[in-house]
């Protein structure tokens, strides 16, 4: 019988661990703060972003949260997903890592194939998972990849259903896919970054623009938005599809409560997948104001048809 | 240095024969439907080898969906042009093109798709400023620039490197220099992110014609500028200050490529790193394209 899907659920303190914890996360993942950088990490956020400080606040915490998750039977992927590292920085990179790893983390989140090779190189056996910016469109390329001794894939956010149904199937392979918002272009090779110094530079995928096509001209159009957010209704399709994982962003969210809720929806979700339920009869039982009170979701996301893995205008948009 | 022109419509081929150019590269960073049949191809390559002009076939970043089409392409080229530079977007690829067998017959590039940095994003300066100099330096650096990853590309057989010309790429690009790979760079033009979607498609509301002949929709690029920031938790955006807009520049999208047009100074330092320039027919009318190869020739 095939192993349960995962809840993977974000987190920053030994706080906000308990409440993902309480709202049924099966995995967590985190980074650490370091002194190197002042708005960067060794990991795919920036130290803070809108005032909200997105790494663990030091190896003590680092260390009360990985036992946290411990004593609940908890995973914990510690981030080490920057794009790339330059080499007069590789030393501090690994001792980034083997604070993690002292600390007791299950899993290593990388998303550089030279950084893989490198943890390798050191005689660091940690399993290893393949972050998103990797960009990881095909099957050959999970295969490159656990032939580097990766454990575990993190998917596109732009992989379809059908595509999931076959690169489960690589032998040795986990698939994690986000449920949970996402960006609209490859993260990974996007240079649309949003920026931790001026806060009117956003995310560039999301942000809207003034548009001059041909002759037409059009204000205020939200022309690169193909992101796609959520995924309640598809975790049936996504079980029988073989995945492993499902992520749900937010190591940067103001309000961590908020956070949790979101992680206990789809924990709702996907108990009520094993335990018979139809999608529909999970959506019936909870009430509106409860899904209004998760983010807005009814008008946010449904409404808005803001759906992962569905027909949606977005996903017909994909190449 | 030599001259590459980079060629997606075959419609304009007639422009480009007569062209002061060493060699075209056919083919697209990441859209498979803009890819011709390879009989169409090769009906080009035989056009172009006929005026003495090199030929090379770039294989785009390419999703499941469409991967073997895609491969299958990329074989029957390489079983055609043996020895050719096959350029790849996609690291499947590179591994595809080395264990079904291919490797003995061409010669892999590393494209747009996988070769990257922090300066590739339009504000970067601005992301980093807080940085140390040291720390910026650091952070400018290429996304394949480390001995491990070099190492890979080397295992995979790969020579040749697809890069843009970026003014802090200086160090990057001696290290590859350094460890034998040549450089190609885009002349006038940085590829600042890849979608899967068609941007271009969605925005006329054709999204259901992707796939099917659809070349022509995205035949001409869409600008835009950003004016309004989106706030991630309450899903509303806010009109950017004046002062900020002026520094992002406009943006050009050609389908799923969302690119800065900037105008490659002849005399940078960066050229003396580069084996090859490419000129990108996409961003020249029929006249600035011979205007502008003749420059770089002339330079």
């Amino acid at each position: 019988m095939a192993e349960r899907i995962k809840i993977m659920a974000p987190t920053r303190s030994f706080d906000m661990t308990k409440l993902q914890i309480q709202a049924g996360a099966d995995e967590v993942y985190l980074g650490l703060t370091n002194d190197k950088y002042v708005t960067f990490s060794f990991n795919g956020r920036f130290q803070v972003m809108n005032s909200v400080s997105v790494q663990v606040d030091g190896y003590e915490d680092l260390e009360d949260i990985v036992a946290e998750c411990g004593k609940n039977n908890v995973k914990v992927s510690f981030t080490a997903n920057a794009h790339y590292i330059a080499p007069a920085l590789e030393d501090e990179y690994l001792e980034y890592i083997k604070k993690g790893i002292e600390a007791g983390a299950d899993y290593l989140i990388v998303s550089n194939m030279g950084l893989i090779k490198l943890i390798r190189k050191k005689g660091i056996t940690i399993p290893i998972v393949a972050g998103t910016f990797m960009v990881i469109p095909n099957a050959e390329h999970i295969k490159m990849l656990r032939d580097l001794g990766v454990q575990r894939v993190v998917l596109p956010h732009a992989a379809t259903l059908e595509e999931l149904k076959s690169l489960t199937k690589i032998d040795g392979m986990e698939i994690e896919v986000f449920c949970f918002m996402g960006g609209g272009n490859n993260c990974g090779r996007c240079m649309l970054l949003h920026s931790p110094v001026i806060s009117d530079i956003s995310a560039g995928c999301r942000a809207a623009y003034s548009v001059e096509a041909g002759r037409e001209k059009k204000e205020r159009e939200f022309f690169l938005d193909a992101a796609a957010d959520c995924a309640l209704c598809s975790i049936p399709g996504l079980i029988e599809a073989g995945v492993n994982v499902l992520k749900i962003v937010g190591r940067e969210s103001p309000n961590p409560t908020v956070n949790s809720k979101i992680v206990g929806l789809f924990k709702r979700f996907v108990d009520g997948y094993y335990a018979g339920e139809t999608t529909a009869q999970i959506r019936q039982e909870l009430s509106e104001t409860e899904m209004l009170w998760n983010v807005m979701w009814t008008p946010r996301f449904c409404d808005n048809q803001r759906c992962k893995f569905q027909k949606t205008m977005v996903v017909k948009s994909y190449i | 240095m030599r001259i590459e022109l980079r060629v997606n419509n075959l419609d304009r081929i007639n422009e480009f024969l007569d062209l002061n150019i060493d060699s075209v590269i056919i083919g697209h960073e990441a859209c498979p439907h803009q890819l011709y049949k390879a009989d169409e191809i090769l009906g080009a390559f035989y056009k172009f080898k006929s005026k003495g002009i090199n030929v090379k076939f770039q294989a785009p970043l390419s999703y499941e969906k469409h991967f073997e089409n895609v491969f299958d392409t990329v074989k029957k080229v390489v079983n055609e042009n043996e020895g050719i530079e096959i350029v790849v977007n996609d690291f499947g690829m590179l591994y595809a093109i080395r264990e079904r067998g291919l490797l003995e017959k061409c010669k892999p590039v590393i494209g747009h798709g996988i070769s990257y940095s922090y300066e590739n994003c339009p504000w970067h300066e601005h992301i980093l400023q807080l940085e140390k100099e040291e720390i910026q330096e650091h952070l400018l650096c290429h996304n394949l620039n480390s001995r491990e990853n070099m190492e890979i590309l080397n295992e995979f057989g790969v020579k040749q490197i697809e890069i843009d010309i970026l003014d802090k790429m200086e160090n990057s690009y001696k290290s590859f220099k350094e460890n034998g790979f040549a450089l190609n760079g885009n002349m006038d033009f940085i590829i600042v992110s890849i979608a899967r979607a068609c941007h271009v498609a969605r925005f006329y509301g054709r999204e259901n014609e992707i796939g099917n002949n659809c070349r022509t929709i995205c035949a001409e690029p869409v600008k835009i500028t950003s004016t309004h920031r989106w706030n991630l938790f309450d899903n509303t955006h806010s009109r950017i200050k004046k002062e900020v807009r002026e520094m992002l520049p406009q943006m050009k999208v050609f389908s799923n490529i969302i690119c800065v047009e900037r105008k490659t100074d002849l005399k940078s330092p960066i050229l003396e790193y580069l084996d090859t320039v490419t000129v990108d027919s996409r961003i020249y009318s029929k006249e600035s394209l011979g205007q502008r190869i003749d420059e770089i020739r002339n330079m």
